[in-house]
């Protein structure tokens, strides 16, 4: 009798910590989380591979160039040769919406990763060492944010030409400053940690401590603004190339697609139609994802 | 009849990936009229649990399930919204804990007090701003009329839960819960805090509810207590018993983790442990884990509440077999 | 509160000169020369000395920057090289059309916004508030142009309610209007949400609530105050990305607001001009934000008696 309530008492405290272990979740648990609570954001993510799936395959799945003109097949209807039919010079629509994910994704994913890089720097510098390298910093990002991103992206265009080597260098230049903004009060905030404090007083080098202790508790934040920043790289690009400051034909950008297809909206809205879908269900991918993580990577920045 | 609120055996669960987890499980508490009795007990033990379902008040996962809360011979628990709404701040209020984030910050003092008159009695603003500045020099907030253009940010935690006091008071109602008072001021504050509410409730004849987790707020204005523990009431009584003739052990840890002034101490005494966790209690007694005085039978089966005096419940299988074996153990006497 | 807000003026200002120094030197420190960039690259050496001398473009960068910015504090922003006209007089007269884009299309987002972002706080979780958010995560998502193009096509088109492009009448501004207000309107919906039910877990509701107020009325005189406050913000913020999607609007719809100003002087390759309405729009948003600022604590009593 008495062994049993022993026993009983055993499970019980078992099952108590069992509870307690429960709560703490790793990094990897809570993208665990993400993806089997959040149905949209897993099944953006499923969309984002197949997308990136059929950028890299482009060659291998399109049974047409990107660029193959054929004057005689113009302004086709859709058809089972054609699926999304064929443009002014003949090029078939389907073919050119999937190489154009090449570009969107590649400015979606390289400049905002070159500005991010260039932003977080910053921001690791303007919120470790503070003063007037802070202010310094901070300033010209103050200036960098008052600027409509779309109208200093297209002075850039301007003096540097147009093309798609220039929208990366223009995007690079102008996004770089809210990261900056951001990082700089995470580091801030965790430069007054205790172990941050600890291992000041232990005399370790800056660099170790922005690396080791500082950087890794940021990876969250910028893992949720990468994946956000996305779609507005994406966006601007095609606002660009729309707006013939951006990617120059023949290049298949989806925003060059939608503006060479403009004359056409009222007699073949497809050739409008697709690349612009495209451009949608690739930003509303992101952004559903880019929301999930947030959710449980940051609630910091959902407060923002 | 002179209980104005009685609660019977009431149960209020929390649906938690598909099974229930009781937050409080059959518990039942009097309050006299005119008395002020204290709910005592760690947090997490569901006292403010106790004082949500009084106000109707639960958040949305959790819900009652049973039992019964009868107040002037109304049952709140089939109430309807609306009506339920119309006693809320009129006949029931509260006072919470954290006069800082209780109030809100955009609005000016004197129009938060005034929305809960002039919403419960039929009264022109005029006259409902000159009973806020009544009561605003009643619960002791100097200028009162300046004070009434105050925005919650300009005035100290003290005068904040004076106005937060002013604002259950206004309508002069019949029971006044208050979700630990003084835990967040100052203790010169607190006694004075203390002295307010009761002086008012004194003149108006209002009962209140006490919870907290201080001893020395139940020994200076309780009259009854009631200690509970995991969702269940262990031990109620006259506050004079409880602290003379203590029946559980739990009360007794309570108690004796009290420090006192001129007396040396090693060491403060603290109850091993924590509360346990609602969705894993022990099979036993819910207090097993922690108990000094534990045995076989608590592991194995849950105490029932029992009357060892009058007025005076436990819930305790040690205090069944004092009296059954009249065995002499008694608890050390805390001091 | 006045300190505060003359705090904020003279913060600004240093931004402003850091604008016009940033577009300066991106105009000039370029690969090439600005003047052979303007007329493209085969011309006259002789001409191109003679166009810098007439620009003040052959004299060191700082003295051209402290002429441009001695001018352009009294109102000059220099002279259209192709339309010979005086950028300022250019700009003034394309501004009143971005304005009454801009305003009707703010109305349009800040209505759509708030309403639906009430609406979705309100019933949430259910049906209708992931209706509600889908569709606000949509209004972001979309490119400006996109949405202008499927109501061009199906409000002018198709129903032929409304003319395809036109600013003369108040009915061809109300495509325009929605299609710029349309991304706003998103992003507010989303934050109106967020905030009220941010809001709603505050400690003073559950006072409210203890005070006998019902649902609504919770609502309406606590949470929505406290949950709008950064909203307006917002609102105010959102000027930047407003004339940033009319550049595109007023393209697509043949407004003759700045924003077309911008795209001609690119594509006529106009210095003067270019550099004129980019720092005149930017000048808009800096303005914008010590808006959002000075509104901020004037509404927000934490603040006012601060500072």
């Amino acid at each position: 009798m008495k062994k049993n309530d022993n026993m009983s008492k055993n499970i019980d405290r078992e099952s108590v910590f069992d509870t307690e272990i429960e709560m703490e979740e790793s990094l990897v648990e809570k993208l665990k989380t993400v993806i089997k609570q959040n149905k949209l954001a897993f099944f953006s993510l499923i969309v984002i591979f197949i997308i990136i799936f059929c950028a890299v395959f482009a060659n291998v799945i399109c049974a047409y160039g990107p660029n193959a003109q054929s004057l005689k097949d113009r302004l086709l209807a859709p058809s089972f040769a054609h699926p999304l039919g064929t443009d002014e010079l003949g090029r078939d629509t389907l073919t050119r919406v999937i190489y154009g994910a090449r570009i969107s994704l590649t400015i979606g994913l390289l400049p905002t990763f070159i500005s991010m890089t260039i932003g977080t720097i910053l921001g690791l510098i303007a919120g470790y060492f503070g003063g007037k390298i802070d202010f310094a910093i901070m300033r010209l990002a103050d200036i960098m944010l008052a600027f409509p991103s779309l109208l200093l992206a297209m002075v850039v265009m301007y003096t540097m030409g147009g093309g798609l080597i220039n929208i990366f260098i223009a995007l690079s230049l102008v996004n770089w400053a809210s990261t900056s903004r951001v990082i700089r009060s995470e580091t801030l905030s965790l430069s007054k940690k205790e172990y941050v404090e600890a291992a000041k007083s232990m005399g370790v080098s800056n660099a170790t401590i922005i690396f080791r202790h500082i950087l890794p508790n940021c990876i969250p934040t910028l893992v949720v603004l990468f994946t956000l920043s996305i779609p507005s790289a994406i966006l601007s690009e095609s606002s660009l190339s729309f707006l013939g400051v951006g990617a120059q034909p023949p290049t298949a950008s989806w925003g060059l697609m939608v503006v060479s297809a403009k004359k056409y909206l009222f007699t073949q809205p497809v050739l409008v139609l697709a690349p612009a879908m495209a451009i949608m269900i690739v930003v509303l991918a992101f952004n559903f994802l880019g929301d999930g993580l947030r959710d449980v990577l940051d609630p910091y920045l959902k407060e923002q | 009849m002179d209980n104005i609120l009685t609660i019977r055996d009431l149960k209020v669960a929390f649906q938690v990936k598909g099974k229930l987890a009781y937050a409080l499980d059959g518990i039942n508490i009097d309050i006299p009229k005119g008395k002020i009795v204290g709910i005592v007990g760690e947090s997490g033990c569901g006292k403010s649990m106790t004082a949500m379902s009084i106000m109707g008040l639960i958040k949305n996962p959790g819900k009652i399930v049973g039992g019964s809360i009868d107040f002037c011979g109304t049952e709140l628990t089939k109430m309807s919204v609306r009506d339920y709404a119309k006693i809320r701040g009129k006949d029931i209020s509260m006072i919470f804990q954290e006069p800082m984030t209780s109030l809100n910050p955009v609005v000016k003092v004197g129009k938060q007090v005034m929305e809960a008159i002039i919403l419960h009695e039929k009264i022109s603003k005029e006259e409902a701003k000159m009973r806020v500045i009544e009561i605003f020099n009643e619960v002791g907030i100097p200028e009162a009329e300046k004070r009434f253009n105050s925005y919650p940010h300009e005035l100290s935690g003290g005068l904040r839960q004076r106005v937060m006091i002013g604002m259950a008071m206004i309508c002069k109602p019949k029971l006044l819960i208050a979700d630990e008072p003084t835990t967040a001021l100052d203790v010169t504050i607190e006694a004075q805090i203390l002295k307010l509410m009761k002086k008012l409730c004194e003149s108006v004849g209002t009962s209140i509810i006490m919870i907290t987790h201080n001893m020395g707020v139940v020994a200076e204005i309780c009259d009854y207590v009631y200690v509970m523990y995991a969702g269940r009431v262990v031990e109620s009584t006259l506050t004079k018993t409880l602290f003379n003739e203590t029946a559980h052990p739990y009360t007794n840890g309570l108690l004796k983790s009290i420090p006192t002034i001129g007396k040396k101490q090693d060491r403060l005494y603290t109850i091993k442990g924590n509360v346990p966790n609602i969705l894993n209690l022990p099979k036993g007694c819910r207090f097993v884990d922690r108990c000094d005085y534990a045995q076989d039978i608590c592991f194995s089966s849950r105490p029932a509440d029992e009357y060892i005096k009058d007025n005076h419940m436990v819930s305790c299988f040690l205090h069944k077999r004092i009296e059954d074996e009249k065995c002499s153990i008694k608890f050390k006497k805390h001091s | 509160m006045f300190k505060n807000i003359v705090k904020r003026i003279l913060v600004s200002i240093p931004v402003l000169i850091g604008v016009v120094l940033i577009i300066f030197i991106m105009l000039r420190v370029v690969p090439g020369d600005p003047v052979t960039t303007m007329l493209g690259e085969h011309v006259n050496q002789v001409v191109i000395d003679k166009i810098s001398k007439e620009m003040g473009l052959d004299k060191p960068l700082y003295m051209q920057f402290f002429t441009y910015i001695s001018h352009a504090v009294r109102g000059d922003f220099g002279t259209s090289y192709r339309l010979n006209r005086n950028v300022t007089g250019i700009i003034l007269d394309a501004f009143p059309n971005t304005v009454r884009l801009a305003v009707c299309a703010a109305i349009v987002s800040w209505i759509v916004g708030i309403v639906s972002g009430i609406f979705a706080a309100v019933n949430k979780n259910n049906i209708l508030d992931r209706l509600f958010m889908g569709t606000a995560l949509l209004g972001v998502s979309m490119p400006v142009f996109m949405i202008a193009l499927v109501l061009q096509y199906l409000f002018a088109y198709k129903l032929k309610i409304f003319p395809v492009s036109g600013y003369e009448t108040p009915a061809s501004m109300v495509l325009p209007s929605i299609v710029l207000g349309w991304n706003s309107a998103g992003s507010i919906a989303r934050m109106t949400r967020s905030n009220i039910l941010e809001v709603m877990q505050e400690d003073y509701i559950r006072t409210a609530r203890a005070k006998g107020l019902l649902e609504f009325a919770v609502m309406k005189s606590h949470a929505l105050k406290n949950a709008m406050l950064p909203v307006v913000t917002m609102m105010a913020l959102q000027i930047s990305s407003m004339l940033s999607g009319a550049v595109i609007t007023e393209n697509i719809f043949g407004i003759p607001g700045i924003g077309r100003l911008a795209v001609n002087a690119i594509e006529t390759r106009d210095m003067p001009l270019l550099q004129g309405t980019v720092i005149f729009t930017t000048i808009l948003v800096i303005f914008g934000n010590l808006i959002a600022d000075s509104l901020y604590s004037i509404l927000d009593p934490r603040i006012r008696k601060e500072i």
